[in-house]
This record gives C-alpha cells, structure tokens and sequence, in this order.
C-alpha cells in the first residue's frame, strides 16, 4: 500500500518577517546610500564643526554642502551650522549624498564625501557613524569589527578619561570573558552629547547582536586615518624643508606631505560622513550632527602611543609607566609613577620621525604582540602578557621591500590601522626592573623604555620581552616562565644605563648582562665558523690570526659578541673592535665618516642575507658601497644613512644635528644590535673578517728605512707583537701606521738600526716599540698582552670564557704569528 | 569610476543613480536568493531582478527612500503579495502597525511602521501556519474548489469554501469579518474574461499569495496561467501552484543544509 507523506509548504521567509527584515536592515544599513533618492524631499541639516583632537574649538574658515549652497559661507562663531527653510539651503530633493567643503582661514581645506543617513544612536550604524563624523574612523556599516571597537575606545580616551586609559570609565566593557560586550550607558550618552541628538535616541547601554561582534573581523580597506599624503619629517631630509604640521586652534596653518595648506580628501568609501537630515515641512524634530576635522598627524601619533610606539611620546625620565598622552599635559619628567607625559602636539618632529621609523621595524618582524584591552591593570606589560602574540599577516606585515623611512607612506598608514584594529602592539617591550623582581611587574622599575635616557638611574637591569620571533634565541634562554602570572618566554638581558662624564647610556657588560654561552663568545667556531671552543681543525695560520683577534677584543667587546656599549661620546660601539657609529654632540656639516659604516658596507658586501637580517631590513645601511679605499691602512670608515621615501639621508640628517645620532643609541635599535650581535651566527662572521681586514692592513703596511721598503709584517712576527698592534691601532690607527716620531714605523726604523738582523732579540724589540707608540690610554692593555702566556681564561669586569683552545699559548716568539683570513 | 567631484553634472548624476540602482538590484536579490529563498524559488535571475526592481519603486512611491527601508518593504512583500498595504486581509494589522494612511510618508515614519510591520507578520503567519502542513490538502481542497459548478448565486459561498481551503487563516480573520474580506478580494481581482470557477479560484490562491497576485513579480505562474484559453486555465493555476510549491519546498531543504536548522 502506497503511504503518501504530508509535505508541508514552508514559509516564503524561513527566518521569520521580523529577523528577515532585521537583516534588511543591517545590510542595507551597512553601506551608504545610493546616490539619489525619487521621493525624498528638501531635508534641513545642522551640524556643528570642531576639530578631532580639539572638539570644542571651532574652525576659522568657511563651508560649503554641495549640492545645497550655491557659495562657501563664513563659519559661525559657534561652529553651529543651520541649513534650513529659513537660511534658504537646504539638502535638495531626490539627494542621498554630496559632499561637504571646509576651507580653514589660512590653513588647508578639507573635502568630505556625505551620506544623508544617520540612524538613532542606539542602531548600531548609527553610533558607527557618529564615531566617524567625530574624526574616529569607526565605519559606516554595523559590525562591531576590531575597527568600531578601537573607536570606541579612542572616544572613550579623547572625550571621557582625558587622555589618560581608563581613567574613570573603562575603554573595553567586555571586563570578562563571561561577559557580553556592551557599549556603557555613559558612554552611549557621551557619545550623543559629543555628537548632538537625534529624536529616536535611546542611550541606554548598546549589547551588539553576537553576529555583529566580529573583534577579529578582516578590514582592509584603508580609512584614510592620516590623510592620504605621505606624512613626514621634511627638515631631516631636505635642508630647509618644512615639517609637516597639522592646523590646530590657534594655528591654522598645515603641511602635509611636504605641501603648504593643501586640499585634504576626507572621507574614502565606507568611512564617508553620514549625517542625520530631518524633514522641516513633515514636522520633524531636528537631529543635531558633529563634524570633527581630521588632524592626521596628531591621529599618527595618538595610534603609534596606542601600539606602543612610546617613542612619539618624547623622552621621559624615570616613570613606570606612561599613562596620559595627550594635547594639553606636562611634557617632561616626574619621578612618580603613572606619570603625565604629552607631545600629542600634531608637529612631525624627531620623535614622531623614530616612532614611525620603529612601527616600520616592528612591522617587518614575523609577528606582533596583542594587547588584551578587557585588563584594567595600570601597567601595559600587564595587558600585554595575557593574549599570545600572532603573526602578522596581510595589510598587518609592513612588505620586505618598503623602505623604513620614517614618512607615513600608503603601506605604513594601512600597517598602522590594522594593528590599531587588531590591537596589534611592538613586539618588543623593554623594561627596568630589580633582577630578583624581573618577573613581577608591580615591582619594575619602569616599562616600555625607548629613549636611551627614559630611565636615567644604572640601579635596575635591563630586560626585554621579546614576542617577535625574530630572532632564534635559544631555547634554554626563552624558555616559559611565569610573569605577572602569566606564562610568557623568558625575558632577554640587555643590560643597564650608566653615565659616563657628560655621555650616558645603555651597555651590556660581563657577567650579568652577558648569555654567556658559546655561541655569544670570541671562539673559533663564531669567528671562522669551525674550529668549536678547541680551535682543532683550524689551519696553524688561522688560529694564530684568532688569538691575535681574541686579543684585542678582550678589550674591546670584553671577549663576547654581546657587550656593546651606547653611553660614551660615539653613539653605539660593538663587535670585536667595536666598531663605533657615529658622534652625539658638536656641529658642522659634515657629520664624520666612522668604522661602523664601514664594516655595514663590508658585512653587506660579504653576506647581504645575515646583514639584512641585522641591520639592513631595518633601514640603515652605510653610504659607501664596499670595497673602497681605507682611510688610513687597515681603518676603513664610512657614514651610515637612514631610508627615506625617495633615496637614503645620512643618519644624523641635512642639518647634520648630532642629536639625530642618538637614534642609534635608543633602546630598540640598541636592542636589535644586540640580538643581531648574538644571533646571526653569519654576521658574526663578517666581524671576524672585517677584523681580519685590519690586521692584514697593518701587517701589509710599508715604511722605508735606509733606502729599503719594509712592511709592518716584516718586523711583527710574533703573535703577541701583532696582537698588540692590533689592539693599539683599533683606539688610535695612526700610532700603529701614522708617520709621526713616536709612530710604530719611526719606531721600527730605530729597532732596525739597533738590530739590522732578524732575530728574537730584534722582536723583543719590535714588541717594546709597539708598546711605547701604543696610545697611553691602553697601553696597560698592550702590556697585558705582552705578559701572557696563554690566552686568558677570564677577561676585564669579570668576563669568563668557555674557550678552550688546544693550543692555548700566546707567543711572542720569531715568526709564530701567522696570517689567514676568516 | 566615477567620481564625487563627476558627480554633480547631468549626465554624471544619472550615471551615478543608474550605478547605484544596479548595485542596489544586485544587493537585494543576493539577499532574496538567502533570506525569501522559498517565496523566490520560482524566479530566474531576470525575474529577481524585475521582482526587486518593481518593489523598489513601489517602496519609493510610499516613501521608503533608503535601501534599507526598500530591502524590509521587499521582505514584506515577498511575503503577504504585492499590494499588501491595501490587501483587505491585512488591513488590522497594517492598521496595528501604524502604517501611513498619506503616502508618500516621511521617512521617519516610514521607519517606525516597517519596524512594527514585520512582528505583525509573524504573528500572522504564526496564527496560519497550520493551513500550509499538508501540501496534498491543499491541493486537493484548490482542485474541489476549480471542479465545482459555480454559479452567479454561489458567491455566498466563497467564505465557506475559504474556511475549506485555509481554516487557520478564516479563523484568524474572524467569522465575522471572513464574508467581505472575501468579497474586497474578489471584487478587486481583474474579473474580466474569466469563467466563474476561475474566479473562484483566484480568490482562493489570493488568501495565500495576496489579492495582487494576478501581476505580482514574485508569481509568473498565475499571469502565466491566465493568458491560457478558457477551460485550461483552472488546470494551468493548480500546475503551476503545484511546481511553485515544489520549488519552495526544494529551496526550503537547501536552506536548512545551508543554515543547520
């Protein structure tokens, strides 16, 4: 028997008319209006002008709606603007958009694109769309994506704390993960008194629909946060340029991208103006709007103090924490914690320059540190540690071939919105603590440090969390610990500040600031990359040149790759002669050509991928190209510059101000020398080389004495003649190669003449000349060096070393030294 | 591309309205295609597009400016049938829900009875969900209905046959308002050419698709089946409402894949 089934006819609407329409709504919401509208009838428009850091101040200048006025009008004194059936303007019939012209007296003018479409605030879009018409950038469709909720946040730190996180009202009010979100009754009512009223609001708190909650949610699009033209510092680059400026009350002027006063397109799609007509003839109440005008560059540096870039915030001295950023505050220092710090002043200067500068490096690493916003504790290590870091990806990963210029070009202004909507921060966070209370961060000393002088005390040690995964730090040295309750990879030495007669500034100095292991030390195997700790299989001539680098580094870099120093007078000094940058004080135009730069010429001539990955992703190179002459035998020296958008600038820029130097002995670029120094094995191998250039400078370095020529190699045969050679011509070449009487080659003309034979007593002479031509500063050095007789198993300040050659003597001997290259 | 500053000459402006109301069409039947995928399962693209482009103008000429107003109104009338705002089965709860008497409304106005609009809906189509359980009934109470003998005297017996064919809805609408809810819709119905039986039987179907289903977009089949010579014409409304409910029913099981529900 045939059993027919009842089949019932669905529902046209499967979810039901109200949720169907509900969906209607969000997505046609979502976007803005068409352009125009049959039906629409002549609407009144009132909105009020202000500026987006400074809302309650009021333009100067002129507007114009367009379509709606046939002539731009003076701004009123109130900023209140009314288009209405009395003005005679009005929003013409059938007109869904237009676009709204302010032109500032003596300043730029702005061009927004607007849609006449604002919901009640209590519509998601429509509080969206406020946050935009304040300068916020929220969007204009109704998810609560990583964007909307960074805009609430911002409104919440401009409009609602004053500048300072979480003052009075939490900028996150997802406080648990048990929680919803929800968007506070206070601050629904702040952002109406913000942005003036609609009828048809209601404030009470704002719970998003779960399907429109969407944190992590993918935004590309670029919102034109910083205006579109390429921001930057123009007096670095190019001598008597302007630096761009926002206008602000009481200073209309602008440059932006280099231009005086230009046009400024406001709005991009899906971040246009939306304000709120009403319909005067049908009786409508009035619905009040606000439109903030961008300020791009305080915009710049309000997002690169948000991502941790704390650099922009201008030195500070002596602070935990930095908790108020702001347009109206105390620049400078206060010993107590929580401090007051503030240039949110919208000028590109030097410190907006290095913390873009820094955003660009962060950005090219592997992966970026996230913010966890819901924690309310004070310092930002503490909302730093609770959520792992990501890798960056996308529009979030500055591209490989981008220069690190410092200028705010289209990859680093969509970059710098995508970590702000992701909550996205420098994956490198530095800090002062106590050693014994490194892993407590109620009891640090200070955080987030960037200027070599944030923290001007040597008490405290330095350390680094670092979520970067840049660098291949072994595990035993990042291993999980447990930080301010959180399982996080073990913080990194660095090392403290000291003073230094006038200079300060960071180092790493034996034994505490130092890893200690094998691969951070003077050895064979990091110097020629064989030979271990014992030397065994290194050639008889390769390892006398070791002992012979060994030597002097043990007074340089105190025998480990990772003792660099920032506090005297040559910004940062490292590697096995440390080799030193370039000068922090004095004028003039011509900055100095220094070792640093040349040994950066030669490492990237030797091996570009281990010099990239030190230094040169990072945007600093040296301006000669290696090979090139030396500028006395076995010295070579050169000017480091810096990427700009169109070429490269030396490093100290046109107006060669040495303060510009002091880039190089910031924290974060300290940092990166450092890592550089102990992780990349192959650029340990350039230093070697490069040192082994010096060596055979001097060994190859000729004088003649009674009508024959002679080479400084001739005479210095043993391995502690050299040795001490080397180490003499790495603080003063001159003395070692210079033609001066109380030279080395005017002292091996006297030698020769006392002992015309070559003989031992001859080098034990030769050894006694190098001595009295070595500068008197390290001469106790030298003369160490010539009381050895096996290579030291400790060094200055307490250096231990691991190594273990098996032929460990140190000879003074006829003819023992010999030279091979690494 | 066009561009804002391009916008405001003549030819710009009309360029910009016709980009703008094709990406509108676009958006609409996408969201169709998803949410009304029963009710639409019978149209082609070109037929979508013609269904929202004919709803979009009739939202306009009630006042509905923005996408968002047109794209709920569209939700409406894929629903109760073109014409709902005057179909006299709906009047009580266009009438609950506030709905503008003086078009074209203000669009604050507009807003607010579209929000009251669509849980009047539901309640609605909860109230009468029950008369679509069995599709075979249905079709087998339409067929009784085309097979009858109508006759000029008979018309006080299309609220009876309205209670045969959709109990729940003629309980709904009420015993006592049933008889000229019937007669609004029948005398409203395009009457010429037609034997009685297919009158009658439109007005049956018009329960179900809305007294404007004789030219509504979202039905073809009926305008269709009425075009056919008289005495086919009965046989060509209960095949083309069998296949539109097959259609449905197909669209409803690829929905609950698609959703999980």
């Amino acid at each position: 028997m045939n059993v027919t089934v009842p089949v019932a006819v669905p529902p046209p609407a499967p979810a039901g008319a109200t949720a169907t329409m509900n969906e209607a709504q969000r997505q046609a919401s979502s976007r803005a209006p068409a352009a125009t509208c049959a039906t629409c009838p002549e609407r009144s428009l009132r909105f009020r002008l202000g500026w987006t850091f400074a809302p309650n101040q009021v333009p100067a200048g002129t507007y114009q709606l367009i379509p709606g006025m046939a002539a731009a009008a003076p701004i009123p004194a109130n900023g209140r603007i009314v288009l209405d059936r009395a003005s005679g303007k009005q929003v013409p019939a059938t007109i869904m958009r237009g676009q709204l012209v302010v032109q500032i007296t003596n300043g730029p003018s702005y061009r927004f694109d607007v849609c006449f479409d604002l919901p009640a605030i209590h519509e998601p879009t429509g509080l969206k769309r406020r946050l935009t018409n304040l300068g916020l950038y929220a969007g204009i469709d109704e998810f609560f994506d990583g964007r909307a909720l960074w805009a609430i946040r911002a409104f919440k730190r401009i409009y609602m704390n004053a500048y300072t996180r979480n003052a009075s009202h939490p900028e996150d009010d997802h406080l648990a993960a048990s929680n919803a979100y929800s968007v506070s009754a206070a601050a629904m009512a702040a952002v109406q008194t913000a942005h003036g009223a609609h009828p048809g609001d209601n404030t009470a708190a704002l719970t998003p629909p779960e399907a429109l909650l969407q944190r992590n949610r993918v935004r590309t699009p670029d919102a034109g946060m910083f205006g579109g033209l390429v921001l930057k510092r123009g007096s670095h680059e190019v001598a008597n340029a302007a630096d761009d400026i926002d206008p602000r009350p009481g200073r209309p002027g602008a440059v932006w991208g280099g231009q005086v006063n230009p046009e400024m397109r406001a709005s991009r799609p899906g971040y246009e103006l939306c304000l709120g007509p009403y319909n005067e003839a049908a009786g409508e109440a009035p619905v009040e709007n606000c439109v903030n005008l961008p300020q791009p560059i305080h915009m710049l540096q309000f997002a690169l103090f948000e991502a941790g870039f704390w650099m922009v915030a201008g030195a500070r001295r002596n602070s935990r924490t930095i908790t108020r950023f702001g347009t109206t505050a105390v620049v400078g220092a206060t010993a107590a914690a929580n401090g007051v710090f503030a240039s949110l002043d919208g000028g590109y200067g030097r410190g907006t320059h290095w913390a873009v500068r820094e955003f660009q490096c962060a950005s090219k690493m592997p992966k970026a540190a996230v913010e966890d916003v819901t924690v309310t504790q004070p310092l930002y290590a503490q909302r730093l540690i609770t959520l792992p870091a990501v890798e960056t990806s996308g529009a979030a990963r500055y591209p490989e071939g981008s220069p690190v210029s410092g200028s705010v070009n289209a990859d680093t202004a969509l970059a710098l919105q995508t970590w702000l909507d992701n909550r996205y921060r420098c994956p490198i966070l530095i800090y002062a603590s106590p050693n014994a209370q490194r892993l407590t961060p109620a009891s640090w000393i200070a955080e987030n440090l960037w200027h070599y002088d944030d923290l001007a005390s040597s008490a405290p040690r330095i350390f680094a969390l670092d979520f970067s995964d840049y660098y291949d730090i072994p595990a035993q040295l990042h291993a999980p610990v447990t930080l301010g309750g959180q399982q996080v990879a073990q913080p990194i030495v660095v090392g403290d500040y000291i003073s230094y007669g006038a200079d300060a500034g960071p180092r790493s100095v034996p034994p505490n600031h130092l890893w200690n292991i094998e691969t951070t030390e003077v050895t064979p195997q990091t110097v020629y990359g064989r030979g271990g700790l014992t030397g065994l299989g290194l050639s008889a001539a390769a390892l006398s040149t070791f002992k012979v680098i060994k030597a002097a580094s043990i007074f340089e870099c105190l025998g480990h790759y990772d003792s660099l120093n920032a506090y005297d007078r040559v910004t940062l000094s490292f590697g096995l002669c440390h080799w030193t940058l370039a000068r922090i004080s004095g004028s003039g135009t011509n900055d100095g050509e220094w070792e640093m730069g040349a040994l950066f010429a030669f490492a990237a001539h030797r091996d570009r991928a281990s010099w990239n990955r030190a230094f040169g992703n990072f945007g600093v190179s040296a301006t000669k190209t290696w090979p090139f002459a030396h500028t006395v035998p076995g010295k070579w020296a050169s000017t480091v510059q810096m990427q700009t958008e169109g070429g490269t600038v030396i490093l100290c820029g046109v107006n060669t101000d040495a303060e510009e130097n002091k880039y190089g002995k910031n924290w974060q670029f300290y940092y990166r020398a450092l890592m550089a120094n102990r992780t990349i094995p192959e650029f340990q191998l350039s230093l070697g080389a490069f040192a082994a250039r010096r060596i055979e400078g001097i060994h190859s370095h000729s004088f003649v004495h009674n009508g024959t020529t002679y080479t400084l190699g001739d005479l210095l045969t043993s391995e502690k003649a050299m040795a001490m050679a080397h180490r003499a011509h790495i603080y003063g070449p001159n003395s070692m190669v210079g033609s001066g009487s109380g030279n080395l080659p005017a002292r091996l003309r006297t030698v020769l003449t006392n002992h015309p034979t070559k003989n031992q007593a001859r080098e034990n002479a030769v050894r006694a000349a190098v001595i009295a031509a070595t500068p008197s500063a390290v001469t106790g050095h030298n003369q160490q060096i010539d009381g050895w007789t096996n290579m030291p198993a400790a060094g200055l300040m307490g250096a231990t070393f691991i190594t273990a050659l098996t032929n460990n003597a140190i000879s003074g001997t006829l003819d023992s030294f010999s030279f091979e290259s690494p | 591309m066009l561009t804002m500053g391009a916008l405001f000459t003549d030819f710009s402006h009309a360029a910009a309205a016709e980009e703008a109301s094709a990406g509108f069409t676009r958006r609409a039947c996408a969201f169709l295609r998803e949410h009304l995928a029963p009710g639409v399962a019978g149209l082609d693209d070109a037929g979508l597009a013609q269904l929202v482009q004919t709803f979009s103008q009739e939202a306009q000429t009630i006042g509905a400016a923005g996408a968002a107003h047109q794209l709920r109104y569209m939700v409406a009338a894929v629903i109760w049938g073109q014409g709902f705002t005057s179909d006299p089965q709906y009047a009580a709860a266009l009438a609950r829900a506030n709905w503008p008497r003086a078009l074209p409304a203000r669009p604050q106005r507009i807003d607010s009875a579209l929000t009251a609009l669509g849980p009047e809906i539901d309640l609605f189509e909860r109230a009468t969900g029950s008369d679509r359980a069995n599709r075979a009934r249905i079709l087998a109470a339409l067929t009784d209905i085309a097979n009858h003998d109508w006759r000029y005297e008979d018309s006080a017996l299309l609220p009876r046959a309205v209670t045969h064919v959709w109990p729940a809805r003629a309980r709904h609408l009420g015993e006592a308002e049933l008889p000229a809810i019937t007669h609004a819709i029948l005398y409203n119905l395009p009457g010429a050419g037609l034997e009685r039986g297919e009158i009658a039987l439109l007005t049956m179907l018009a329960f179900a698709f809305g007294h404007g289903l004789c030219h509504d977009p979202a039905l073809p089949w009926v305008a269709g089946a009425l075009r056919a010579d008289s005495g086919l014409r009965n046989a060509a409304l209960l095949d083309g409402l069998s296949q539109h409910y097959a259609d449905a029913i197909s669209a409803f099981l690829s929905f609950q894949d698609r959703t999980g529900s």
